[in-house]
């Protein structure tokens, strides 16, 4: 079992890959409903670890933003790709930190791999083709918010909106690493 | 000497290892046991450390105990800044620098000494984090060297040697590290194997055994990353060989337990107090001691 999880450990650590486009994945939610990752004109997946410190230091940010955008055409999901995930175990984190969006279950994190997420915070916005317009950090914060933090995914969607090219397509995420095998 | 030898080989242990608490603890755990260890996403950090530590008793060559004689005393403090950058994406290299003072008295006769001790530099790669896989833990291979810029207890200069702060000769370390988080758990495990060159005093050639240390760790990280943790070290090292003769009696044994709390400042601010003991339980020629430690530590990310 350990020999087979460390042949996993190193193909997955040569071949994390950043696909420019994302399989229409259909991923069971915790509004329990299957969604497809792809379906909206523009969707946001922000991916997410129940212990991590970084997704909890960021919950209201990511709850105004998504408020904010919806009206907007954006769709927000955040994605649990980490081994053992369940839909019952993250509905209850979804009604316990007041998301406005579902947390979809990513089984095997196959969408996790498709577009290279390894720590929780990661956030992908696709248009309606599953392109991806923009991968990396929520913000510049890691889980001391501060007042002037760069924020990589607000800027984003605002390009996107705008339909103008996305200023910082990619940056990094700070969150902890997903446990996704 | 023996003394300083001991708390080197616990300080450079911890320096090289330092588990991080999970994909929660993992990031505020690690960086307790091993303050020099960049964390998750951190690239450069430089921190500063304030060491406090008072002598109770000694082990002999047989493993006997002796509380301090009345009219001894030895009190260390040291100081320590240190550096660790990122190099590539799962490599670092640490750079520490200890800096050493202390008294002695032994009936009427008091020394104080100190200065520079034996600089480090060490390397840490690890293949995988704690906390991404249920199965395997996270795995490091260390690597590190450290240099003879102390003064060794022969160039001491005071008759009780208080001067003394280094051993006098090379140290090559290599080592692995083990660790996995469970929730806001994190239990490390690490061992290191140090290999140290001979020296000359004079006529006499000597050359110390390699130094086998496992340091054992378990933390807990609050939701606020406030980290808590606990660790033992254990040190052993066989006779050492002088002039090419091993000397019978001169292995030594350390057992050493520490306890902390670590505290994020910022997010590119942490600090530490931590409190450490070589109890008096088992030991061979080595000192029992009890510390403090108050440790800051700036990163960048």
């Amino acid at each position: 079992m350990v020999l087979r999880h460390a042949i996993l450990a190193a193909a997955l650590c040569a071949c994390t890959a950043k696909e420019a486009r994302v399989p229409r994945l259909a991923l069971p939610g915790t509004d329990g409903a299957p969604h497809g990752v792809v379906d909206a004109h523009v969707t946001v997946l922000v991916f997410f670890s129940e212990h991590c410190p970084c997704v909890r230091a960021h919950d209201a940010r990511l709850i105004a933003l998504a408020n904010e955008y919806a009206s907007r055409g954006v769709t927000f999901f955040a994605i649990d790709s980490e081994v053992g995930a369940t839909v019952a175990s993250d509905g209850a984190e979804m009604r316990e930190r007041g998301y406005p969006f579902p947390i979809l279950v990513d089984h095997e994190a196959r969408l996790a791999r498709a577009v290279g997420a390894e720590y929780a915070t990661y956030s992908v916005v696709l248009d309606e083709a599953g392109d991806v317009l923009y991968r990396g950090g929520f913000d510049s914060d890691h889980t001391h918010l501060s007042a002037n933090a760069r924020p990589y995914l607000r800027d984003a969607l605002d390009d996107v909106v705008a339909r103008r090219p996305v200023r910082r397509a990619q940056t990094e995420a700070l969150g902890c690493a997903l446990r996704t095998w | 000497m023996q003394f300083r030898s001991a708390e080197y080989a616990a300080a450079l242990a911890l320096m090289l290892v330092a588990p991080s608490a999970s994909a929660q603890a993992c990031c505020a755990g690690a960086a307790f046991v091993t303050p020099g260890r960049l964390g998750l996403h951190d690239f450069v950090l430089v921190g500063a450390d304030l060491r406090a530590a008072a002598v109770v008793g000694s082990f002999d060559a047989s493993g006997h105990y002796t509380s301090r004689a009345p009219g001894t005393v030895e009190d260390d403090l040291e100081e320590d800044v240190f550096a660790a950058i990122r190099v590539l994406k799962r490599g670092q290299i640490a750079f520490f620098v200890p800096i050493i003072q202390t008294i002695r008295r032994a009936g009427a006769l008091t020394d104080a000494g100190g200065g520079i001790g034996d600089v480090n530099l060490s390397a840490r790669w690890d293949f995988f984090n704690a906390g991404q896989s249920r199965y395997l833990p996270g795995i490091a291979v260390l690597a590190g060297v450290t240099f003879p810029t102390g003064v060794p207890i022969e160039s001491a200069g005071d008759p009780l040697g208080a001067g003394a702060t280094g051993i006098g000769a090379f140290q090559f370390n290599g080592g692995l590290a083990l660790e996995q988080t469970f929730g806001p758990w994190l239990i490390g495990l690490s061992g290191i194997v140090a290999a140290r060159t001979s020296r000359s005093v004079g006529t006499i050639s000597e050359t110390l055994a390699p130094q086998l240390s496992a340091l054992a760790t378990l933390a807990y990280v609050t939701r606020r990353e406030i980290a808590i943790a606990v660790s033992s070290a254990l040190t052993y090292e066989d006779d050492a060989s002088i002039n090419d003769q091993t000397a019978p009696g001169t292995e030594r044994l350390t057992l050493t337990f520490s306890a902390g709390l670590l505290l994020p400042l910022a997010d590119t601010w942490r600090a530490q107090v931590g409190a450490n003991v070589v109890p008096p339980i088992v030991g061979v020629n080595t000192l029992a001691s009890a510390g403090l430690q108050w440790t800051l530590v700036h990163t960048w990310f």
